[in-house]
This record gives structure tokens, C-alpha cells and sequence, in this order.
């Protein structure tokens, strides 16, 4: 970071802490005694009495606090330097161009090969050089300690740190990287780096200083083993992979003659006959080990090949080519850190304006089926909250008030089903007052829906059943039954096993739950947000949570928290500012077009295409209604 | 101080404390995160009154739970951002727009900053004082935004941006 950085950061800082400083603090001690005891009655005398004498020194504190409160936290910031800091060091400055090293910690002792990668998160498009330098941390503050000229792969070297004052030939490279994307993999070494924490910078043509830390410890584990630059090797590209994602390349890496001469033979001759499936193998901390093999396939330069990377879990890996006795290998890693949409686009198919595999819309102006070959079929005219085709065969959708004028419009009921030829309300359950229509898909070969009824006489004995129900018989299959005066699904996700993905609104909380059809308790239960703006997702067995919001500087903010469909934990989370909303306001992202591309519907515009990269499609539908893709 | 407050807890064995012990627990965690909590909520909600009440709720949530978390303090934190986050979502649902928050020092450059970090979203704003007041991690901001490492770091890294642009402008 800059100095003029830092000074701003000061500013943010002094400001918090004076704004924190004038906050009229009461004492509620009080209050909180009197609400703790109406909840847990048993020990009010005890603590009560135990309050009485340090209530007083409480309003005491409060009273004079306001002029300690900057002298005693500098005291804190003053101990935490001296006691701390020379053992640990801070986190290196925000930028917007990050440099990502392969460990945090590598041991002393010896040589020790990293890797350096820039990510420009914030697509700033700056230019950086291979020079870069060493800072250590003294305890309180980074020193100027080395310069380094980074190495690229196709150099076939290892940067080697060197001194201050040591002349240094470096060659004018100019390295950047797309938004959310990394840049190349530059590799350097520990040689002489005693024990301690260093930063490694470097400084774009921009003036933008992207850096990163790692510690030079004597406890730390090997770190993974970077493929030798002496033999032919390989390159993968990118560098960085996210876990949910990723298309790498394979460039092969061949090191040329003593005299500096390398040609288009010499690399095929270094190819010709490597294996076209490569072993993925894992870093354990101690060595490689084998955890898929992948298929290649062909790239577009002769020499090089692709592959479609399965989903792994963060670490050191390294892709394996043979021939007969003979590796050729590449490293690379796979990293929340990076956009998994960046990875994503390479392989990912042009879809164009339009949804090429059938979709439904419901609106004011009724219900439109449109067919994967684009013919559209009128379901109905009447007003539609949202509906849901599965294939073209059969439509269930549910009527809607529209005099509200809000996207979804509020469902009115009942649930309706078209069966290709004619339209009828689907049968309730006995006693039902309303139903709400949460989604539809395919279970077990059978078209389905998934229904919330809701029945009761008063608001506390209101029981809310889920339901599937099969579009073809009208079979109905209770899933769970819960009472709804404590929570109501307002959506839900059917899957293909038969179970229900709800969301539930729990007062203001929502709450994700796997439900499984007879189980009165959930698989399993995951607090997700209190927006009532929620989607749930689900393509290829993946769910995800889709938070809509705005805000006056960024406009449109689309946040996406993956969520594991087997335990429900939280996944990667990825969030996107498209900036412009053409739709007027997104308020549903309930389908996933592609991996990487979600469905959005909005009140007065069209329905979107918002990717993950930032950019939006509006669809060729009407403006407000809401669109859903075929299952 | 959160070190004593752990341990202090940690030596009365987990689930085993009685409502006595809980309620100097609890009367202990006051007088030593009470302030620093009020203030930290009035930063991400700008409001005196609303914080000291959702300081309030969070003392009666750790209260609740203090025979099974292991950390009061840090929990406390936890709840505190929590429900910020939960009460400004339920302000902003309700469409409610607040007038930009009084000036609070009269001093031009903290005021002006201060209106200006107002202006921010919520969660950005939320990063920043986590960051910057708490001195906490990135790490640490995300785990208490409930997001990746790398969003919390994107949030500081472009609130900090937003705000010069604020107040450049």
C-alpha cells in the first residue's frame, strides 16, 4: 500500500474511533438483569446482589471514558506491538491487485522454490514488471531487505533473492491479469531468508502495489515441490484454480540447448507420445498423492491440451503426463480465492439473448409456455405468481393478485396444472385454506410438484403441510408437516431423490432445511440470511443461496453462497456487482442457466442473464414477469 | 481481555456452571466489553438508541447460551454483529431511509468521513468498522460477516475506495 494509502486508512481509523468515542453509552445493566431473569428466573437473588457494587463503577466508566478510551487503546496498540510484533506481522496492505504466494510458511534452513501470482480483483487492469521486493518485518515495521527479478515459466529458472544494492538485469515483461483472474505463476526461492516474516511486492507501471506475506519459520512444513526446471515439464494455466470449477491448459515447459536454441521440433519431439490423461496428484504435507485422473483434450496449439478439472477441496496439486518411465508434470492450486466464473467462462457455451432449453413465464398477462424449439404455447391469460414447466408436457403454476404490482406478484391461489391440453386447480388437501406453489421438477422419471398447504383455525394451530404431488395421477406424498405459526416455507427446491430444499421463514431469520419425505426433522438445517430477497438454486446436485441487494454506489449486488447438499454446509461464496439493473428491481434468481450464469426476474423490466463475471443478459420476455426454466 | 474471559470459563468445565457463576460471568463481560460493544454497534447501525438495545438483546442471547460457548467474548462480538446485520436489513426492508447520521464531533475531517462511511452499504461499512475499529483480521471480518477471506477483502478494499471517491468528490 502506498503511503497516502496508509495516511487514508489513519483517516478511516481516526475517525471510527472518535465517532465510537462521542457514542452515548448508558448503563442497562439493569435492563439486562431484569430480561436475563425473566428468562432463566432461578439465580436473579444471586446475581442481583452480586451487580449492586459494580453497577456504580459501570456509569463511572461510562462517564469518563469518552476522554480514556484513545489513551487506553493505544496503550493496547503499544503492548501488542512490543509483545507481539516481532513474531508475527500484520497482514499486508489492501490493493486491488493482490500477489498470491503459494504458502504462508516455508522452512528454514533451506532453499525453499514459492509461487508468486498476481490476482487483480478489481479489474484495474494495471501492468506489473517481474522486479519485485523483499520486505522483512523488524517488529514494527517492514524493512527493505532484498529485490528479486521474478522467473516465468518458459524462463525454466528460480528467482533468487538478492541484495539491496545488487545490480539486477531485468527483462521488460510486462504482466498483468484479467478482472477475477490470475496472472502467471512466477517462481522464486527462500535462499538466504533467515527466520521471519517477509512481504513480497511488486509495483505496477500504474503505481498500484500488489504484495503478499509468507514466514520463514523453522517449524513449518515442507512446502509442496515445484516440477524441476531442469527436465521438460509442463504448464498449467490458469495457475489458480477455484474448488468448484475449473478448465486448465497444458502448455509443455522445454528447456532450451546450451546455446539458447529451442524450435517447434524440439517441443513436439518433448511431447510426441505423452499419456492424453493426466493424474491429478494432491500435496499431503510429505508427498504427492493420486486423486483422479482426468482425460486431455486437444488445444488449439498442437503441443498443448486441456482438461476439465473435478471439483477439489483447496491445496498444492500437480498434473502428471507420462511416457513409459518419464514424467512431465505441472503444478498448480486450487484456491477460494479466485472467481470460479474465471475458470468457468473458458468452457462454458454461448448462449446468447435467448434460453436455448425452454422456459415459462407467469406475469400479469398470464402464462407462456416457450419450447426448446421456441414455440410458444399460451397457458393461460389470467394473472400468475410464478410457474414451472416441467418439460412441455405439463405447466403448474399459481394465480396471482397482481394489484400490487411487485415482482413476484403475491400468489392468490389456487395452484393450477396444464397438462398439455387443458387447464384445472390441483386437488388440496382437507381443510386447506391456501397453498403455495414452491417449485417443480422430475422424481423418479414422474413430473412433480412441490406444494406448501397451509390449514388451521386460528394462528396458533395453523399447520403447514409440504406436499408432492405428481402432475401426471395427482398422487400426493406428504414430505413434512410442521406447525406454520413458527415459520412458513417461501421456497423451495424439489430434488431429483424426492426430497425438499425450504427455505423457511423463521420470524425474521431464513432458514435452509434438507427435508426428507416422513422425517419430521430436517437432514439437515442452515441458517442462511434475514433477506427476505432469497433465491435457492440447485443445477447438476449443487445448491446455492442467491442474496439480491442494492446499493447507491454499486447499484445491483448479487451475493451467491454455495451451500453442500449433502451436510449443508456453507460452500464458496462469490458476489457480483453488475452495476446497471435493466430489469428495474431483481427480486428472484431461482434457476441456474449454467454453472455460472443465473435467471433473474425483475418488476418492470425484462428477465435477466446475470453472470458471475458481472454481466447481464435481458431475455427476449416480457417486461415484469417471472421466468423459470423448463425442468 | 478476551484471553481471561475465556479461560475464566474455560475452569469451570463446560455445561457445569452454575446460575450464580453464569450471572457473574455475565456481570464480569459487561463491565469489560460493555462500552466497546455499544460503540462498535453504533457504527454499523448509526444510531445510539437502536445500538444500546441490540447490545442489550446480545447480552440475554450469550446469557442463554453460556454453558455451551467457549469464548463469551468473542460470542458476544459475534451477536452483536449479528444482530446489527439483522436490524439493518429489517430497516432497509422496510424502506426506511435515514437521514445521514448527526455530526458527531464537530471536527471537519472526522465528520466528513464519517458522513461519507455512512453512505456506504451496510456491509461495507460493517468491514470497515470491523477492520479499522475492532483491528480485527481479515480473517476475522470474515468470519463475522459470515464470508470467504477474499470477499471480506474485496468489501474493505472497495469501501475504502467508495469513501475517497465520497470524499474527492
Amino acid at each position: 500500500m502506498t503511503e497516502d494509502s496508509d495516511l487514508f486508512a489513519d483517516r478511516v481509523r481516526r475517525s471510527l474511533e472518535a465517532v465510537a468515542d462521542a457514542t452515548e453509552v448508558r448503563d442497562d445493566w439493569g435492563d439486562i438483569e431484569r430480561r436475563v431473569a425473566a428468562v432463566d428466573p432461578g439465580p436473579r437473588s444471586g446475581r442481583s446482589r452480586t451487580r449492586l457494587g459494580v453497577a456504580a463503577a459501570a456509569v463511572f466508566v461510562v462517564v469518563v471514558v469518552g476522554a480514556a478510551a484513545l489513551v487506553w487503546h493505544g496503550w493496547v496498540d503499544e503492548l501488542a506491538v512490543v509483545g507481539d510484533g516481532s513474531s508475527r506481522a500484520p497482514a499486508v496492505e489492501s490493493s486491488p491487485v493482490r500477489l498470491w504466494i503459494s504458502a504462508e510458511r516455508a522452512p528454514a534452513g533451506s532453499s525453499v522454490e514459492l509461487v508468486a501470482v498476481l490476482v487483480d480483483d478489481e479489474g484495474v487492469d494495471a501492468t506489473f514488471g517481474l522486479e519485485a521486493s523483499i520486505d522483512r518485518w523488524d517488529g514494527g515495521a517492514w524493512v527493505p531487505h532484498r529485490r528479486l527479478v521474478m522467473c516465468l515459466p518458459e524462463s525454466r529458472c528460480t528467482a533468487v533473492p538478492h541484495g539491496l544494492g545488487d545490480p539486477m538485469g531485468v527483462d521488460d515483461i510486462g504482466l498483468s491479469a484479467a478482472p477475477g483472474q490470475p496472472g502467471p505463476a512466477q517462481r522464486f526461492s527462500t535462499e538466504g531468508l533467515d527466520v521471519g516474516w517477509y512481504r513480497v511486492a511488486q509495483r505496477s507501471n500504474e503505481g498500484v502495489v500488489a504484495a503478499g506475506r509468507f514466514e520463514v519459520a523453522d517449524d513449518a512444513s515442507p512446502t509442496a515441490p515445484l516440477e524441476p526446471v531442469d527436465r521438460p515439464g509442463l504448464s498449467v494455466s490458469p495457475v489458480l484454480v477455484s474448488p468448484v470449477v475449473g478448465a486448465v491448459r497444458l502448455e509443455p515447459l522445454v528447456s532450451p540447448d546450451a546455446d539458447g536454441n529451442l524450435t517447434a521440433e524440439d517441443i513436439e519431439a518433448a511431447v510426441e507420445g505423452l499419456s492424453e490423461t493426466a493424474t491429478i496428484e494432491r500435496w499431503d504435507g510429505r508427498r504427492w498423492v493420486a486423486t483422479a485422473e482426468v482425460e486431455l483434450a486437444p488445444d488449439e496449439w498442437p503441443s498443448a491440451r486441456t482438461a476439465q478439472l473435478p471439483e477439489l477441496q483447496d491445496g498444492a496439486y500437480r498434473l502428471v503426463r507420462t511416457r513409459a518411465s518419464e514424467e512431465h508434470a505441472g503444478n498448480f492450486w486450487v484456491t477460494d480465492e479466485v472467481n470460479p466464473a474465471a475458470a468457468d467462462r473458458a468452457t462454458e457455451p454461448t448462449h446468447g439473448s435467448a434460453v436455448e432449453s425452454g422456459f415459462v413465464t407467469a406475469g400479469p398477462n398470464g402464462v407462456v409456455l416457450t419450447g426448446s424449439d421456441g414455440d410458444l404455447v399460451e397457458v393461460t391469460s389470467e394473472p400468475a405468481a410464478v410457474a414451472y414447466a416441467v418439460g412441455t408436457e405439463f405447466v403448474v403454476w399459481i394465480a396471482a393478485d397482481s394489484s400490487n404490482g411487485w415482482v413476484p406478484m403475491r400468489a392468490s391461489g389456487p395452484v393450477m396444472l396444464w397438462n398439455g391440453s387443458e387447464s384445472a386447480a390441483l386437488q388440496t388437501g382437507d381443510g386447506v385454506q391456501f397453498s403455495q406453489l414452491l417449485d417443480a421438477g422430475i422424481v423418479g422419471g414422474r413430473p412433480t410438484a412441490v406444494v406448501a398447504e397451509v390449514r388451521g383455525s386460528s394462528p396458533f394451530d395453523t399447520i403447514e403441510t409440504l406436499v408432492a404431488i405428481d402432475l401426471a395421477t395427482q398422487e400426493r406424498t406428504i414430505v413434512v408437516e410442521r406447525p406454520a405459526w413458527e415459520s412458513t416455507h417461501v421456497e423451495a427446491r424439489i430434488l431429483s431423490d424426492g426430497d425438499v430444499l425450504g427455505l423457511v421463514q423463521e420470524s425474521v431469520t431464513l432458514v435452509l432445511n434438507r427435508w426428507t419425505q416422513g422425517e419430521q426433522e430436517p437432514t439437515w438445517s442452515r441458517e442462511v440470511g434475514i433477506d427476505t430477497r432469497l433465491s435457492v438454486a440447485v443445477r447438476d446436485e449443487q445448491a446455492s443461496v442467491i442474496h439480491v441487494s442494492w446499493d447507491s454506489a454499486d447499484g445491483l449486488i448479487i451475493t451467491v453462497d454455495h451451500v453442500d447438499l449433502g451436510t449443508g454446509a456453507p460452500g464458496t461464496t462469490t458476489s457480483v456487482t453488475p452495476g446497471a439493473d435493466p430489469s428495474g428491481t431483481v427480486a428472484v434468481c431461482g434457476d441456474w442457466l449454467t454453472d455460472s450464469t443465473l435467471v433473474c426476474s425483475g418488476s418492470e423490466g425484462p428477465p435477466l442473464l446475470i453472470n458471475l463475471d458481472g454481466s447481464v443478459t435481458p431475455l427476449d420476455a416480457p417486461d415484469g414477469v417471472v421466468l423459470t426454466l423448463a425442468r | 481481555m478476551d484471553a481471561g474471559a475465556m479461560s475464566r470459563h474455560g475452569e469451570s468445565g463446560a455445561g457445569a456452571l452454575s446460575g450464580h457463576a453464569r450471572a457473574v460471568g455475565l456481570a464480569e463481560l459487561y463491565d469489560s466489553h460493555h462500552v466497546r460493544m455499544v460503540r462498535l454497534a453504533r457504527l454499523l447501525v448509526r444510531s445510539d438508541a437502536e445500538a444500546q438495545e441490540l447490545v442489550q438483546d446480545a447480552y440475554v442471547r450469550v446469557h442463554q447460551r453460556w454453558d455451551v460457548i467457549e469464548d463469551p467474548a468473542a460470542y458476544l462480538r459475534q451477536t452483536v454483529v449479528n444482530g446489527c446485520r439483522s436490524h439493518l436489513r429489517r430497516r432497509d426492508l422496510e424502506r426506511e431511509r435515514r437521514p445521514l447520521a448527526a455530526v458527531p464531533t464537530g471536527i471537519p475531517e472526522i465528520d466528513e468521513t464519517w458522513a461519507a462511511l455512512a453512505r456506504l452499504s451496510p456491509r461495507r461499512r460493517a468491514a470497515l468498522v470491523l477492520r479499522f475499529y475492532e483491528d480485527l483480521t481479515m480473517a476475522e471480518v470474515a468470519e463475522l460477516l459470515d464470508c470467504r477471506e477474499a470477499t471480506a477483502r474485496s468489501l474493505v478494499h472497495r469501501g475504502l475506495r467508495q469513501l475517497r471517491e465520497v470524499l474527492e468528490s
